[in-house]
Order: structure tokens, then C-alpha cells, then sequence
């Protein structure tokens, strides 16, 4: 399996501690520490499983959803959350249809594993020729 | 007259849905799954579902019949609704919830056809309130009502606001809703 995951979150130790638990499962890691940069990479192609964080420096994981609906970036890709809160909250009013599954921090590495391949089932394939 | 299951899930529903649908028997009635998801995903979710599921798994369409043993799946973007010859009718009316296809709408569409019909709710993990008032219009008519409990939720959002409600019959996990919708209809 070569499996890239895009994993948005401004905390280094734990954007690599979650690379090492998914290098386990030959999953790549795609790292992006700021919306800016996430945005980067989806304009630049990225299409796939999206894990991402609430809280960040410049925009909260909500409003980078937003703007990923917005800039028509969101075709094709799968998001989670993965962050500390325990409950959404009302910024996830309007994003049902997009937010495929909620994780919090911390978490069970074996439950994570099994939620991540769960994830990845859905993932459409790629467009017919 | 078919029995009827109306499940409504959100985020976290797409993990939950097969560990439901592993451990649930063949059904005397029909099953109608109202999931939030994008429309790109339509496709894998039904065939995800079918692999977990031992009654077939389809993408309800407009007049879709309700057929006993049998799993319909709402289409993304459009409400979901059942009219009085007991058949699927897909509209585009506003967004109920944030959301289109809404469960409340779908479940609020619900008529009795006869006083033996059994009719069933249940309301999954996600963000959000919907199917509460869903599960008040069954529950009205004399269905059974289910929601998720807190520690198997990935976000307690629409189990909370039926329970809340007090339109929740049972507040269970995953395997016990399995467990007495096949004591209630197992084939």
C-alpha cells in the first residue's frame, strides 16, 4: 500500500509521532503546520484522507474546511478531525456532509490504526478513464 | 405493509454503520440509512456497507420500493422521503439541520400503514441535532426509538439532543441496537 495521509496540525512532536504510528501501516505522512500551507498542498493536487486539527496559529481546521468548500478543493477527499476537544462545538454546524469522523487527543494507537483504515475503505478510487 | 428501520448517522457514522450491520441478522423489514456524507463517497459507502451487511445494500432512488430484508441508502443532496404508496421520493427542498438529505425529514415522512407495522428509529453518533424531532415524529406514531450512547460516539451532538428530547426508548452501543433490532425483527 502507498498511502499518503495529510496530517494539518502546528504541533511538530505530535505531527511526528503520528507519522511513526502510520509508518507501522505504510501510510506517508503529508505534513502541513499552518492553512496556509494545507491550502498550498490541495491546490498542488493532494487529494486523499485529511487529518486535521481545530486549533492552529492563523485559521481554526473549521474555517480551513470552509475555504476548501469554497475553492472547490474538497472533491475527492475524506476529512478527520483529530484534535483535543472533546465536542465540536457550533463551528461544525454546516460541515456534517464533510467531517467523515471526530478523534481526540489522546488517543488509543490501536483505535486510531482501525479508524484510519476504516477512513481509507471509502476513499473514492480514482476517476474512470 | 413493510417493517420499517430508519437509521440516521453523521460523523463517525461510517465506522459505526458496519460494526451495526456486521452483527445484524437479516431483517423482516426495510432498512433506510440517512448518512451525511459528500455525494463523491455514495459509491463506496454502499459498496463498504454491502461488505458487512447480510441483506443487499442499495442507493434508494426516486420511487424506490420498500422491500423487506433489503438496505436503501439516501442519496447525497437531495431529502429523502417516503410517501403514502410506501415508496422513495428524492426533493431538493431547502437544507433541515445544515443538512440535505436531513434525518428528521426523512423520519417526519413516516406514515403508520397498519397497526401491526413495526416501525423503528435510530439516531447515530455526529455533530449537530438531527433526528431528534425525527425520532419524536416515530415515536409519536408508536415506533421504538434508539440512540447511541456517549462512549461509543464519535460526537454525542444528535444521540445528546434526542435524549434530551426524552425521545429515546434505549440509549445503547452499537452491538446492543444490533441485538434488539433482531430480537424485534429477525427474519
Amino acid at each position: 500500500m502507498n498511502t499518503k495521509i495529510l496530517v494539518v496540525d502546528d504541533n511538530v512532536e505530535f505531527r511526528t509521532m503520528v507519522a511513526l504510528l502510520l509508518s507501522t501501516e505504510s501510510i506517508e505522512v503529508v505534513p502541513a503546520e499552518t492553512a496556509k500551507e494545507c491550502l498550498q498542498i490541495m491546490r498542488e493536487g493532494f487529494r486523499g484522507l485529511i487529518l486535521m486539527d481545530v486549533h492552529m496559529p492563523d485559521k481554526d481546521g473549521w474555517d480551513i474546511i470552509r475555504m476548501l468548500v469554497e475553492e472547490h478543493l474538497i472533491q475527492g477527499n475524506l476529512i478527520c478531525m483529530l484534535t483535543g476537544d472533546l465536542v465540536p462545538g457550533t463551528k461544525g454546524e454546516g460541515l456534517q456532509e464533510y467531517v467523515f469522523n471526530y478523534i481526540t487527543k489522546p488517543f488509543n494507537p490501536q483505535t486510531f490504526i482501525q479508524t484510519i483504515r476504516n477512513a481509507l475503505s471509502y476513499l473514492p478510487g480514482p476517476p474512470a478513464a | 405493509m413493510v417493517n420499517l428501520v430508519l437509521i440516521g448517522a453523521s460523523t463517525g457514522g461510517p465506522k459505526v454503520l458496519p460494526e451495526l450491520f456486521a452483527l445484524l441478522p437479516p431483517l423482516e423489514a426495510c432498512i433506510l440509512v440517512v448518512q451525511h456524507m459528500p455525494q463523491y463517497i455514495n459509491a463506496s459507502f454502499i459498496s463498504t456497507l454491502g461488505k458487512y451487511a447480510a441483506m443487499p445494500v442499495v442507493l434508494a432512488r426516486e420511487r424506490s420500493a420498500l422491500e423487506t430484508r433489503r438496505i436503501l441508502v439516501a442519496p447525497s443532496g437531495t431529502h429523502c422521503t417516503i410517501d403514502s404508496a410506501h415508496r422513495i421520493r428524492l426533493t431538493i427542498d431547502p437544507e433541515v439541520n445544515y443538512v440535505r438529505p436531513a434525518v428528521d425529514v426523512t423520519m417526519q415522512s413516516v406514515r403508520r400503514a397498519t397497526e401491526r407495522q413495526i416501525i423503528a428509529g435510530v439516531v447515530l453518533t455526529g455533530m449537530g441535532v438531527d433526528g431528534a424531532a425525527g425520532l419524536r415524529h416515530l415515536k409519536g406514531l408508536g415506533g421504538i426509538t434508539f440512540a447511541q450512547d456517549q462512549a461509543s460516539s464519535a460526537v454525542f451532538g444528535m444521540p445528546a439532543a434526542a435524549i434530551k428530547m426524552g425521545v429515546a426508548d434505549y440509549v445503547l452501543n452499537p452491538p446492543q441496537i444490533a441485538h434488539e433490532l433482531a430480537r424485534l425483527l429477525a427474519a
